[in-house]
């Protein structure tokens, strides 16, 4: 019987969570070529090297490894998904990061 | 030239150039290192500098561990002849309270250096800091000066945003000059051919080759990349391929003699058993993407019939010596020559050095294009 008694305050400070933070979280879903796809929850003034790290990290490849693209365009380590243009569930591409000479 | 100095400029100062003047306070309280970056301007001391400011290419330096930088530039006066938009501010120094760095903003490059000889735009873009991390926005990427600094700095091999930045911007001018001659031609992009070869892995495995919304596709339909041409209208199509992350090479698909040709002085680098194997995604691939766009139908003058023998890949002889290291170089050269229908024997390896400084400046100008 007391759980019910507890739950409810439980549920509205999680509400209310959620409430004051709805803009600062947003997903991001990284796809590779072979279209295997990881979904990120990140925070809307981090930097994307934390995603990128992550993502690497993952799959367990060095930094760096991956290029990342959204749109056609090269998103850099520094940007913040704001700056980017990134919004919530925006599919991102990755693909190997190439050099030659 | 490492010293430690404070210098904080004036940021907002639209369409203006601020150098840094005569005076040079030495400031003793900077805790952090601050670069000192000296252009001196002339020919023989820019490696040794470069060599000497490599480490202002760190991220982590542009961001945070600079607090000023301190450009002094002898070409500053050459400007002031040229231009008399320069203006040239001096202003005091601070401590090292700041995070904002010393602003060099040359807008405008166009109208300010209306002598615009290579040299003299190289030098202003070399000094480029924007205000916003010292990042300006190409039309396909974000670049800072280590990613200009690589294309003009010899022996510096290129990336594919460099490589696509460049495509970009032939395609670019190929559109914006229709009524030029020009090879009815087209080009992809460096990520086509990771998107070949991970279908080609699919192929293999012989699951499902095309799917709905494939990107893959998006490249024949002319979709993808941007401005560029769908390949049912053109007669080639030119390919930058990646080997293994080492090494740029040019394939050109010539649908009208049914043929791959591969422009690539160093074939024998990669060695005639993989070089088969490099190019057998494309050979295998490109008839069935033609077919599923329905190339051949719509262009009855090509005699294919029901033929499903992979074109033959040949590789192009007599290509232009190159040194090492320039191979990106040259597959944009090569585009560039071979879109405007001139011959790729004047791409010369000599040249490379004017050829990198051109590139520089033409992504740079893209840039401005932009604004």
């Amino acid at each position: 019987m007391s759980d019910p008694a507890v739950d409810p305050p439980n549920v509205k400070k999680e509400a209310q969570e959620e409430k004051k933070t709805p803009s600062e979280y947003m997903t991001l879903r990284v796809k590779d070529k072979d279209h295997n796809e990881l979904v990120f929850m990140v925070r809307k003034a981090t930097p994307l090297k934390k995603l990128m790290d992550a993502y690497c990290v993952r799959k367990n490849v060095e930094l760096n490894t991956f290029v990342f693209l959204f749109h056609g365009r090269h998103l850099r380590p520094e940007q913040t998904p704001d700056e980017a243009g990134l919004g919530d569930g925006d599919e991102i591409d990755t693909f190997q990061h190439q050099l030659g000479g | 030239m490492d010293a430690k100095v404070g210098v904080d400029l004036e940021e907002d100062l639209p369409d203006a150039v601020v150098i840094k003047g005569e005076d040079q306070i030495v400031h003793k309280h900077v805790k952090a290192q601050v670069n000192v970056d000296v252009w001196k301007g002339e020919e023989k001391g820019v490696r040794e500098h470069y060599e000497a400011q490599v480490h202002v290419d760190d991220r982590s330096d542009d961001e945070a561990n600079i607090h000023a930088e301190k450009v002094e530039d002898k070409c500053n006066t050459n400007l002031e002849d040229t231009s008399p938009m320069v203006d040239m501010h001096n202003k005091g120094v601070s401590p090292s309270n700041n995070t904002d760095r010393s602003i060099i903003v040359y807008e405008n490059l166009h109208q300010m250096c209306p002598r615009d000889t290579p040299k003299n735009l190289l030098r202003c873009s070399l000094l480029i800091q924007t205000r916003s991390k010292n990042v300006v926005h190409l039309p396909l990427c974000p670049a800072n000066r280590a990613w200009f600094k690589t294309i003009y700095t010899p022996d510096k091999w290129l990336t594919d945003e460099h490589i696509d930045s460049a495509l970009y911007w032939i395609r670019k001018v190929k559109f914006e000059s229709p009524t030029t001659q020009m090879e009815n031609c087209t080009t992809t992009d460096v990520l086509f051919q990771q998107h070949l070869d991970a279908r080609f892995q699919w192929f293999i495995k012989a699951e499902g080759l095309f799917f709905e919304n494939d990107k893959l596709l998006e490249y024949c339909v002319g979709a993808s990349p941007r401005l560029a041409n769908p390949w049912i209208g053109v007669d080639k199509v030119y390919l930058p391929l990646n080997y293994e992350s080492k090494h740029w090479v040019l394939a050109e698909i010539d649908f009208i003699t049914r043929k791959i040709t591969v422009y690539d002085h160093e074939t024998y680098c990669i060695g005639p058993r993989k070089f088969e194997r490099f190019m057998e995604p494309l050979s295998t691939l490109l008839l069935m993407l033609l077919q599923k766009i329905g190339f051949f139908s719509k262009r009855p003058e090509i005699e294919h019939g029901e033929d499903m023998t992979p074109w033959s890949v040949e590789g192009r002889e007599l290509v232009p010596q190159q040194e090492k290291r320039d191979c990106g170089v040259f597959v944009i050269k090569f585009v560039e020559h071979l879109i405007h229908g001139e011959s790729i024997d004047s791409v010369q390896a000599d040249k490379v050095k004017y050829f990198r400084i051109y590139l520089c400046l033409n992504l740079w100008r893209s840039k401005i294009a932009l604004w």
